[in-house]
Order: structure tokens, then C-alpha cells, then sequence
């Protein structure tokens, strides 16, 4: 069951990535272990920068549709765009000793969310789902408790 | 994202606060850059007051790790908070930095 929903629509712009992460803040902080919510910001992080870089490649004008649903054991996060079209890859790590700059934003995104699914539609939009359970809750009376 | 720096013998401390993330972390770059291509200073990350990194800002503690061993100098993280610390254990790079409790003992490492 959905509890509670937010959606934001933003211009795909690098200056809006804290934004996203305090509406995730501000949506589960009462119901995330701090662990668990670290991971799902920096999974949204690496998503919208993707998009931001890759997906618009300095389009400008481009936006993103950002929608979180807070469930009873579930967070879900929808991520919509108009960028080109994402060609997946098997998330890999790179070799720590190689002392690369990049290619760990996909690997971060899959160890920190229990799902990660790209779809592009027939309206040539590109969909993220995103999901990140929440850790074992028992509500009693209203009020959440971690066990 | 504020960057500052100071001097403390033959070693600049770089002090974070705040996020590092794709928007901020070409000023930590730029930063790590313009000390360490002189070449003559070693390097200590003050992360005490980063609250949050992500690839972006591996990548930049990455380029400063290598502007400076390209010398011969060394580069030491301190103060990683244990959120942040999790993204270099993720991805194995707590094995490529030197990464210690505070600057006091980053420092004392280089000294010695």
C-alpha cells in the first residue's frame, strides 16, 4: 500500500541534485535506517547525473520527472526523461588499483538498490524504476519501529 | 561545497564541508590540481565535514591522489565519515588511499 507520494518535475541540471536527495530526506527520514537512506541519495545521484551528462548530453532545457512513493516496506522512485536512449551495461567495478575516474556510478547504483529497471517508451521518454526496502518495520499504533 | 586550504609545513590541508557530488566536485578538482602540480607538497583531505559523496566525487579525490604521487608526493585522506566511508569500501578504493582517523595522524603518517 502507498502511503505517501511526491512528484517533482526539474530542469535536468546538475544544481538540482541536492534538491532531489532533501525530498527523499524529507519523505522517508522517519522511516529509513540512516544507512538505508544514504544509499538510496546516492543512487539517485548517480541516476540524475547520468541523465543530466549522458542522457542530455548539455541539452538545454531538458527536465526530469521525479516521483517517490513511500510504501509500507518500500521505497520506489520513478525517473523519467527525454534524453537519448540509455544502452545498458553489466554494472562492473572497476579495478581499484587502476586508479580510474569514472565508471563507478552504475556499480553504486545496483549495491545500493534492491531494484533498478530501464525501460525507454513508446511516448520516447526513458523510465528509471528504481526500489530500496525498507528495512524490517513493525508498525504498531502509527508508530514505525525497527527490529 | 566550500574548499579551504592551509599550509602546515611541507603538507596542504584541503578542508571540505558540505557535498560532494557532480555539480561540486570540479572545485575540489581544480583545487587538487593547482597544489599539486608544483610538486612539492604533500597532500591531506580534511573529509571530517563531508556529509555526503558519490562518484563524482571519488573521481575528484582520485585525480588529486594521482597529481600528487605523479610527484612523489604522498596524499592521505582523514576524518571519512562512516556514510562516506561505505562508498570507498564499495568500491575497493579504501585499499588505493591512505585513510586515517584525523589530519593530526594523517600528517604524523607523512612525517614519518
Amino acid at each position: 500500500m502507498i502511503e505517501r507520494v511526491v512528484v517533482i518535475e526539474c530542469p535536468a541540471d546538475l544544481a538540482f541534485l541536492a534538491l532531489l536527495r532533501q525530498s527523499i530526506d524529507a519523505l522517508c527520514e522517519s522511516v529509513m535506517l540512516d544507512m538505508d537512506m544514504y544509499q538510496l541519495q546516492l543512487a539517485v545521484s548517480e541516476l540524475v547525473a547520468n541523465i543530466v551528462i549522458h542522457a542530455y548530453q548539455g541539452v538545454v532545457g531538458g527536465k526530469i520527472e521525479f516521483r517517490i512513493a513511500l510504501g509500507e516496506s518500500v521505497v520506489m522512485l520513478d525517473l523519467f526523461d527525454r534524453g537519448a536512449v540509455y544502452k545498458a551495461t553489466e554494472p562492473r567495478l572497476p579495478d581499484s588499483d587502476a586508479l580510474l575516474e569514472g565508471g563507478y556510478g552504475l556499480f553504486l547504483m545496483q549495491q545500493s538498490l534492491d531494484v533498478m529497471q530501464y525501460s525507454r517508451g513508446a511516448d520516447q521518454r526513458n523510465h528509471w524504476h528504481l526500489e530500496k526496502r525498507l528495512a524490517v518495520a513493525a508498525h504498531q499504533g502509527g508508530k514505525t519501529k525497527w527490529m | 561545497m566550500d574548499v579551504t586550504t592551509r599550509q602546515e609545513g611541507d603538507v596542504v590541508v584541503f578542508e571540505l564541508k558540505g557535498q560532494l557530488d557532480a555539480l561540486t566536485a570540479t572545485k575540489a578538482r581544480q583545487t587538487f590540481a593547482i597544489h599539486g602540480e608544483p610538486g612539492t607538497m604533500h597532500g591531506v583531505v580534511d573529509l571530517r565535514q563531508v556529509t555526503f559523496i558519490d562518484s563524482s566525487g571519488l573521481a575528484a579525490l582520485i585525480s588529486g591522489l594521482k597529481a600528487f604521487r605523479a610527484h612523489g608526493r604522498d596524499f592521505v585522506l582523514a576524518g571519512v565519515q562512516p556514510m562516506v566511508l561505505q562508498v570507498f569500501t564499495l568500491t575497493m578504493l579504501d585499499r588505493a588511499f591512505r585513510i586515517l582517523p584525523d589530519t593530526t595522524a594523517a600528517i604524523a603518517s607523512i612525517a614519518a
